[in-house]
């Protein structure tokens, strides 16, 4: 069952396999949702400066179920079934929904964002996502939450 | 300083980071709408 194909890939020059499979819920139309298990992260270097998510579902076909695309900026390049920046916010929430997990903490460093699961007492980090999603996600979630996405001062100085 | 507000079931708060702003969202109850 593949719902989308991204462009053919030129140089791979970073990959980044994450620590265990994640399950994410994509949101397939009305109330019908889609259970994937993302297993790889590539950052594809060609001329385009592409990040590939590749999501697999348990059970089915070796291959990658979904594909979705970013520039440097995060911004959807190939863009399957909305905007995979919605996307991938609601499915952080709708995890730690699923696996009843109290907190969520997403920490970005200097190589990449990494969002870990669990309680107030103790964090597990689970998901770890290219630096260039970092500024996408947290406006996305901020936006969600009503909250001003001025970039505060200081992390604005720190990130010249 | 920290902002906070709410995204369907979890609270939001953030705070400045080093290499950027940190989320940290304390999830209540089960949403059926995410």
């Amino acid at each position: 069952m593949r719902l989308t194909r991204g462009p053919s890939l030129h140089d791979i020059s970073r990959h980044i396999m994450l620590g265990r499979p994640d399950r994410l819920m994509f949101k397939k139309g009305g109330k019908s949702w889609i259970e994937l298990v993302v297993t790889e992260m590539h950052v594809v270097r060609n001329e385009d400066n592409v990040a590939r998510l590749l999501a697999y579902q348990p059970g089915h076909q070796p291959g990658p179920v979904l594909e979705f695309w970013y520039d440097l900026e995060g911004r959807s390049v190939c863009d399957p079934m909305g905007q995979p920046i919605v996307v991938l916010a609601n499915a952080i929430l709708q995890t730690a929904i699923q696996d009843s997990h109290g907190e969520i903490l997403i920490e970005p460093d200097d190589e990449k964002v990494s969002v870990s699961y669990g309680s107030a007492e103790s964090l597990h980090p689970t998901m770890t996502l290219p630096n260039n999603l970092r500024d996408s996600l947290i406006t996305r979630l901020k936006i969600m939450a009503n909250i001003s996405i001025r970039i505060p001062r200081r992390a604005k100085a720190l990130s010249r | 300083m920290i902002h906070q507000g709410v995204a369907y079931d979890g609270l939001v708060r953030t705070r400045p980071g080093e290499f950027g702003e940190i989320l940290q969202i304390s999830v209540s109850r089960p949403a059926e709408n995410v």
